[in-house]
Order: C-alpha cells, then structure tokens, then sequence
C-alpha cells in the first residue's frame, strides 16, 4: 500500500469516523445494554488526531490537490484536499485535542452523540470538494450546534445562532443554484468550468456566497451574535466554535469566493472585503472594551481575529492569513477552557473581579498577550509580516490592540489556591513548542515593532479600568446601537448585501 | 412572483417580533430558494427521470435530488427550531424579540 492510497482512505474514512462511532454507541446502548459513549469518542478523537497528522504530514512540501469522487457519475460527491486545507485541519485538531480534557462537560450520552455529529460535520467540511456536500456538511456541523449551544438552558443563544446562520445558508444555496444555472456544475474549482458563461451570472454567484461568508464568517455588522452564541455553551464547544466553526466562513471566503474572484479578475471583491475587515477590526473591539463579561469579552476577541485575517487575505497574504487561524485557535482554547478554572460571577457583572490560581492566571495573561500578537507570541511575526509590507494599517492595528487588552485589563484579577490538572498545561505547552517548529515565521530581534507593542500594552494597563470606570455609560455599547438586537441583525444582512452589490456595480461594471 | 414571494419572506423575517413568525418567514425564503432550483431542471412534455420510463426526454433529475437534501435539512431545521421557541417559551413566558433582554 503506497502513501498516496494511505492519504486518499484516510480523507474518505475521516468524517466517516464519528459517525461510526455513533452506530457503536447506539449497537452498544439496544443490544448490550450499556453506554459507552464516552469511550467511543476518546476512541474517535484519537483516531481523527492520528489521522489528521498523517494527513498534514503527507502534505509538507506537496503542492498539487487529492481529489477522489465516490463514483464516475459526473455530480457524483467529490473529497479533495490541497495544502492550504491541512491549517484549517490543524485548526480543528487543537480543539479536539482538549475534548479529552473536558469530557466530563457531556453528561448525557444523545449530547455526546451530538457531540459525534458536530465533529462529522467539522470533518466532512474539511475534506469535502465540491459545493453541494460543503452545503450538506456544513449544515450537519450547524445543526448539532444549534443543539450543543442550547445544553445549558440559553435556548434564544441557540434559537439566535439558527436564525442568523439559516438565513446565511439560504444566501449560499441561493448562489449554488445559480452556480448550477450558469454551468452545471458544482465542483470547488467551478471557475474554470464556467468562464465562457455570463460575467453577470458569475459576478452574482460570487456576490452571494460573499455575503453568506461575511455573515457566517461574523464580518461587522452581523457580528454580535458571536459573543452571544459562543457563550451560551460550556467552555470546550465555546473553545471549538471560536477556534474552528466560525473560520469556516473564512474557509468557504477563500475557496469559493476569493480564488474564483482572483481567477476572473474581480479586483472589486478584495476591495470591499478590505473596507471590511478594518471596521470589523475596529468596531467589535470598541464593543468589547464597554463589555462586563469576561466570557463575552473571550469571544469578542474572535471577531477583532476575524478583522485581521480579513484584512491579510484581502491582501492575498494567504498563507499568513492561515497560519494566524491556527496559531489563534490554540489561543482561544486555552482562554477558554482556563475560563472553567476562575471564580467569576456571572451575575455580577459590574463587579468584574476574576479569581484563579497563579498558574491559570498567568497563562491565561500570556493567552491575551498571545492572541493580541505579543512577543514572542508566533502572532507576533505574523502581525509584523503583514504591517511591515502595509504600514499604513499600523494606527489600526495599534488601535484595536489598545482596546482588545483593554477589555481584558479592565477586570481586577485576584490569585487563589485551587487544584489544577498539570497535563492540561503541559499539553498546552507541548502545542506552542510544536507550532513554534511548524510554522517557520522567524521571530525578529525585538526592536522599535517591539517597544511600540510594549507601549500599547502598557497604555491599556494604566488606562483601562479608569476609562471603563469613567465612560461606564458606553457599557454594554453594542446593545445601545442595535447592534445586539436580532431583527437589527437581520436587516445587516440585506444591509450588507446590497451594499457589496452597488459597490461591486460601481466598481466592476462602472 | 418569485421575486415578490421573496419579499414577503425577507419582510417577515427583518420585521416581525414574534419568534414563531420570524421561523416561519425564514422557511417562506427556504421554499422559495428551493422552488427557483427545480424550476432550473424543469422542461416543458418531458417525463419524470425514471429510467424504465420509454421517453426520450427527461427533466433534470439533479436539482430534484438536490432539492430533496435542503428539504430534509430545512425540516430539521424547522422542528429544531421550533422546539427551541417552545422551551423559551416555558421558561421565561414570551417570545416577542421586543421583549427579549440578552443578558
């Protein structure tokens, strides 16, 4: 058996795999009378760890696309894999590393067999080909979601995240059918396919999967839900939305929107989505610093990512741009789960004082420092390798950094005695030293970059509580705007969609 | 009349208060999407895609197959959601949006 047969089951086999699991289960629970969910899926998350490491290790250094259909027929359901895949694999790899810590947060076994469905869908999305079953995935993924964000009792959490992703999803098979009108056919390469058939077709084909992007990707303004659905939930879905689920509008911005866009020379795409990113960048992080919750603020800093990320793919820094989803997922896990160690009452929201032990305390510190691209935080090169080639984004960046450490500067951190699990950090730094040899962005000297970093820093230090305390009229700022407010939500969307359509009019048609 | 149902559902859905409608005004905008798909594979005299059928032409079986997928994922969709309004409904006794504090 060579690598290439090895590498082409494996893709097949890996969103087969929790599915299985669930069969297992359910065998288990009718015919033996016993539940053994729990290890079927350390079993599960095993295997998918191993494999996804094989995968990625069968693609350093390969440039060319695994592409295997299920039959000859010509829509038949088409996996492929290419390079750039393999981040958004080592993405959802760092969560599901972390479920065998928190287990324990699945009491039941039908949520641990949702648990397995979400993880199908995560999966399946990865390896998936062609639009249509990116569709299908995406929706078992969303589904079992919609499910594990209502666990704990915050059903309009859940009833929120369904409506706006719904309505996301109806934009997206709107533009597949046109996608099928335009050239029959649904292949993610479909621009070589179609490029005889009307540039009008085409341009809305790509106005449509943008706008179902920029939404299920949370670009400003549909973007508040974001702190409202990621916490609803216990801290390792919270970990794995943030860290995977939400950068699947990226994964989709870029293979069925950016690459075709580059491909026909829709310069206006990148345009728009650079308008964007910086008031996704800018905005989000001005609401987090008036936010009094701590769990809020942790996936507010999401969307602020979001912002950045955009801003480098609407560049074509792609690779950066993918390198900060990974390095930032390992980030929002560790802020995440290191939320389950702290004493913090959420009732009391005013109060904002945090306890821990020292030891959560301080990573977690380094996690902030980290996801605002700190040195020497691997975020750091590649903060600096997108402001070193366009300096004229520094004031933005510096900005929204100042308000990002802010957010989490204004709360009052006090140090406890509790017990910890020591593998759950030692696992953590084993992650940083393996990322840190993964991706060979080189860690310049400290120098001027550095002591501007520091300055931000310190700034946020000395002034974020005395400027929350001061302006506490602004707090909760997104709700004063109608920016929490679901119906204002939905009329963003329309919003946004016309928007993108008369600036791409303007710009692509004149 | 495709464009004008469209409205009414994109209407409901931005306009209306009421969680139940705004579910119902979100499956309005599913059907009509999934209505435009099929009408791409219709042709006027042609048979169903059965192939023991002895007709020469057929309507496009792939928008139909296609179709029947974003049906079930609509009627899950559907049921999930409703079970959703139904639970915070029980709990806190509304499900006006108007009425409805984040927090």
């Amino acid at each position: 058996m060579n690598a290439e047969y090895l590498v082409r089951t494996l893709l097949l086999f890996f969103p087969v795999l929790p599915l299985l699991g669930n069969v297992f289960i359910l065998t288990a629970k009718y015919l033996l009378r016993r539940d053994i969910s729990s290890a079927v899926i350390v079993a599960v998350v095993l295997a998918q760890l191993a494999s996804g490491a094989v995968i990625i290790a069968s693609f350093i250094g390969y440039e060319g696309v695994f592409v295997t259909a299920i039959s000859e027929w010509d829509y038949s359901i088409v996996f492929a894999f290419d390079a750039h895949k393999t981040y958004f694999l080592a993405a959802y790899l760092t969560p599901l590393l972390f479920t065998l810590f928190r287990l324990h947060l699945f009491k039941t076994q039908y949520v641990r067999m949702i648990l397995l469905f979400y993880l199908a869908g995560c999966s399946g999305l990865l390896v998936t080909g062609d639009v249509f079953t990116f569709y299908v995935f995406y929706e078992v993924m969303i589904m079992a979601a919609y499910v594990l964000i209502g666990i704990k009792g915050k059903y309009y959490a859940s009833i929120k995240y369904m409506i706006i992703g719904a309505s996301s999803s109806a934009l997206f098979l709107g533009g597949v059918i046109l996608l099928y009108a335009s050239g029959s056919y649904f292949g993610f390469s479909f621009v070589d396919q179609i490029m005889t058939f009307s540039e009008y077709n085409l341009h809305l084909v790509l106005l449509l999967f943008s706008t179902a992007f920029f939404v299920k990707g949370a670009f400003f303004p549909v973007s508040s839900w974001v702190s409202t659905c990621h916490t609803a939930t216990n801290s390792l879905i919270s970990a794995f939305l943030s860290a995977f689920t939400i950068f699947t509008g990226i994964y989709g911005l870029y293979y069925l929107v950016l690459v075709p866009a580059d491909l026909l020379g829709f310069t206006g795409i990148f345009d728009f989505l650079r308008i964007l990113s910086v008031t996704t960048m800018l905005l989000p992080a001005l609401f987090l610093f008036f936010e009094p919750h701590l769990k809020r603020v942790i996936a507010g800093t999401t969307v602020f990512t979001i912002g950045f990320i955009g801003l480098m793919l609407s560049y074509r820094m792609y690779e950066v741009a993918f390198t900060y989803i990974v390095v930032h997922g390992l980030y929002k896990c560790l802020l995440f789960l290191l939320y389950d160690q702290f004493d913090y009452d959420e009732s009391r929201q005013d109060d904002l004082r945090v306890a821990g032990s020292w030891k959560a305390l301080t990573i977690c510190g380094l996690g902030v420092l980290f996801t605002t691209g700190f040195f020497p935080a691997l975020t750091y090169a590649l903060k600096y390798q997108f402001v070193g080639s366009f300096g004229g984004y520094r004031l933005v960046v510096y900005f929204s950094m100042f308000l990002v450490l802010g957010a989490f500067f204004k709360f009052r951190y006090r140090i406890v005695r509790k017990k910890e699990n020591n593998l759950f950090y030692l696992t953590f730094l084993a992650m940083f030293a393996i990322y840190y040899l993964a991706f060979p962005y080189p860690l310049s000297r400290p120098g001027i970059a550095f002591l501007i970093d520091l300055a931000v820093m310190g700034s946020a230090l000395v002034f974020a509580r005395p400027l929350y305390r001061r302006l506490s009229i602004l707090s909760r700022l997104d709700t004063r705007f109608f920016f929490r407010n679901l119906n204002y939500e939905l009329l963003y969307i329309v919003v946004l969609f016309f928007t993108e359509m008369i600036y791409l009019q303007l710009v692509v048609f004149g | 009349m495709t464009l004008l149902i469209l409205f009414v559902g994109l209407y409901g859905l931005v306009v209306c208060d009421n969680l139940i409608r705004k579910i119902m005004s979100l499956t309005v905008v599913q059907g009509i999407v999934v209505m435009s798909f099929l009408t791409t594979g219709f042709q006027a005299h042609a048979a169903a895609p059965i192939l023991s059928v002895p007709e020469s032409t057929f309507v496009d079986p792939v928008p139909q197959a296609l179709m029947l997928t974003a049906i079930v994922i609509g009627v899950c969709f559907n049921a999930l959601a409703l079970a959703f309004v139904v639970k915070y409904f029980q709990h806190h006794g509304t499900i006006e949006i108007s009425e409805i504090h984040e927090r």
